[in-house]
């Protein structure tokens, strides 16, 4: 976008060129929280990186297609802003673009029976397999088959054992409304760039699904350009990998736009999880909403994170406000927060934000438990409760349902406590 | 059968400082089928002996006994407890976010009944019947418990609680306060419906007289900074009425 460079040490310089994100010492601003020695294999650019493949599940009205990577990330907006996604955009030669269009919304079938259909018209679009890109397939085992929306697209990034990156696009033609759900899942060393533009008015919900192994690497930036009167929900859902680092960008592409940009994390022993956002208020009367909540439990568990707003000269009229909690449900675990605000206009309807990172609850423990709830059991609901409380938020019924199922089977596997 | 006997009953609470006495040796019988009320002046100590009862991890209990139909409760973790027959009923019902007064109740009622959940078939229309006897929609049920209600909202569901999980013994901590007048006589039949089963027992804990004009106590205790100092029958309210508390703060 033809936006002016940011003068602030928050932020890198977007580049295409690998050599403009020379690699980092772990003292930058940027990388002051990963554990650099985990996440060193996802900064090595002369490692055989190979383009990761991606399934697509998508209904009819929704176009899937193979497109030049650097050319259609820079169409939707994308730049590369660190090294993961610079390495990601300079080794994958083609992405898989996902267009949604108006139409799609007024039919409301099963995902599984479009995705058959699709499957069925248009399945020599996809070449799967290493090298191509996209496989476009009728359904996946795991995808519940009883989303019922108006154009569901589910992607899922199938990494192997080689370290692979893959492009993603998707594009919210003006007026059209959509849902989108990424699933990350399997062992490996991924890279995943992903641009998201949504048209004039577009109502778009992506949601990103991180169910990685444990010993996986996930380094993923995600920029979404928001239209005039467009409505952008983001959600990541981080559970799994061994380090999994995400960057969320957002700015606007005219006045009015919305983004929502929620996110849930459960940091386990083993793991580091960071979330960073962006929202750059580039554009008046812009509204943008961050919520975050990570659960940590068990020695060495760590999460970052950053959320950055910054509410540029021109953009009179915007409302932002971000937040992030942080619950620490053992002892042993570190929560970095940190929320920044740069303001370079004071005409703006609110700007906001609140962090606090806390154990948990003893009075909401005790009035649980003296309802005769067990305490393992009291645990169990109260970390529920502060997902759900975030989930209810989306405003998408099936997705909330999606999630709400996500996070009873990870809390499934809650290890008692000691 | 739920009898109630406190004997000796010292507890500390924890503060910044250090552990703080506050029970200086409180003596109390509660036989089934009676209605007792304990009142006393702010600051008396009475809300610590309830949470003291119940197993709150601010309070400590270091002496004396407590025992329910002679099941010793000292020691016990608040759920235990909670299995062992006894209620609370608290003055500042606690917000618990994102967990629903439905799924809250459903699991609340599943420990207590030895992990069996209730009938699908008929507990959401005991559900909805219980609220609506203290005058709260279904919609109700699909609310975080506690979160956003009003004063009046988070007792009248304290009673609702009570009605559903229908324990031996209930403990209400200042029950009535906060409460408009409709709401006050709504819960004080909530409370009688309770003691009319015959074999329950109820400690009331309040500080005015409002809650007992709805529901008529066996025993009325006074209570001041620790202990009890005078016990009679309902006149004892009555008189505290017309009085007020400071014959016994100079007592002291």
């Amino acid at each position: 976008m033809s936006a002016p460079v940011i003068e602030s040490h928050l932020h890198t310089r977007p580049s295409f060129d690998l050599a403009d994100h020379p690699l980092p010492t772990g003292h930058e601003e940027i990388y002051r929280f990963a554990p650099m020695d985990r996440l060193a294999p996802l900064l090595d650019a002369d490692a055989d990186w190979v383009a990761g493949r991606v399934d697509v599940s998508a209904g009819p009205g929704v176009a899937v297609e193979t497109v030049d990577a650097v050319a259609g990330l820079r169409d939707a907006g994308f730049v590369p802003v660190d090294r993961p996604s610079a390495i990601g955009a300079a080794m994958v030669a083609q992405a898989t673009k996902v267009t949604l269009w108006p139409d799609t919304a007024t039919p409301l079938r099963s995902a599984q029976h479009d995705g058959v259909g699709f499957s069925a018209q248009h399945g020599g679009v996809g070449v799967s397999a290493q090298h191509g890109g996209v496989g476009v397939s009728a359904q996946h085992d795991g995808i519940n088959p009883l989303i019922v929306q108006p154009n569901p697209v589910i992607l899922r990034t199938v990494a192997g054992s080689a370290p692979s990156s893959s492009a993603v696009i998707i594009e919210a033609t003006p007026n059209s409304r959509g849902i989108v759900l990424i699933e990350h899942t399997g062992p490996g060393q991924f890279i995943g760039n992903m641009a998201v533009k949504l048209g004039e008015g577009a109502d778009l919900t992506v949601v990103t699904l991180q169910e990685w192994d444990a010993d996986a690497l996930h380094a993923g930036l995600h920029q979404a350009v928001v239209g005039r009167d467009a409505h952008l929900r983001h959600i990541a859902v981080t559970f799994g990998g061994s380090l999994v680092r995400l960057q969320t960008n957002v700015s606007y592409d005219g006045p009015g736009g919305v983004a929502e940009l929620f996110g849930l994390y459960l940091t386990d022993g083993h793991q580091y999880q960071e979330h960073r956002l962006f929202v750059d208020q580039n554009q008046p009367k812009t509204t943008s909403r961050v919520d975050y909540r990570g659960a940590l439990q068990g020695q060495g568990a760590r999460s970052a994170w950053v959320g950055d707003v910054l509410i540029r000269r021109n953009a009179e009229g915007t409302d932002s406000y971000e937040q992030n909690r942080n619950l620490l449900l053992t002892p042993g675990c570190v929560a970095e927060s940190v929320p920044n605000l740069e303001i370079e206009t004071g005409n703006i309807v609110g700007a906001g934000h609140s962090s606090a990172t806390g154990r948990f609850d003893d009075e909401q423990l005790f009035y649980l438990q003296s309802r005769g709830i067990p305490e393992n059991e009291a645990r169990r609901l109260i970390v529920q409760g502060f997902f759900f409380d975030i989930i209810a938020r989306i405003g998408v019924p099936d997705v909330e349902r999606r999630l709400r199922d996500a996070v009873n089977a990870e809390l499934k596997y809650q290890p008692e406590e000691d | 059968m739920a009898t109630l006997v406190i004997k000796g009953l010292t507890a500390d609470v924890e503060t910044e400082t250090g552990p703080k006495p506050i029970l200086k040796g409180v003596d109390l019988d509660v036989h089934d089928g009676t209605v007792h009320a304990i009142m006393g002046p702010n600051g008396s100590g009475k809300s610590t002996l309830a949470y003291a009862v119940a197993g709150h991890p601010k309070y400590h209990i270091t002496g004396g006994s407590v025992t329910l139909d002679g099941v010793e409760l000292s020691g016990m973790t608040p759920d235990q407890r909670a299995k062992a027959g006894l209620y609370l009923g608290m003055q500042y019902p606690v917000e618990v976010p994102g967990v629903s007064v439905a799924n809250f109740l459903r699991t609340a009622k599943t420990a207590l009944d030895g992990g069996v959940a209730p009938k699908v078939r008929t507990w959401p229309r005991e559900v909805n019947a219980a609220l609506a006897r203290l005058g709260l929609d279904p919609d109700f049920a699909m609310r975080s418990v506690n979160e956003g209600f009003s004063g009046g909202e988070k007792k009248r569901a304290e009673i609702v609680q009570l009605e559903l999980l229908n324990p031996g013994f209930a403990i209400l901590d200042e029950i009535d306060s906060g409460l408009d007048i409709d709401a006050v006589r709504e819960v004080g039949e909530g409370i009688n419906r309770f003691a009319a089963q015959g074999d329950r027992g109820v400690l009331l804990i309040t500080h005015y007289t409002r809650i007992l004009r709805y529901t008529v106590p066996d025993d009325v205790h006074i209570f001041v900074d620790g202990r009890i100092v005078e016990e009679g029958g309902p006149e004892l309210a009555d008189r505290l009425e017309k009085e007020g508390y400071e014959r016994y703060a100079r007592a002291v």
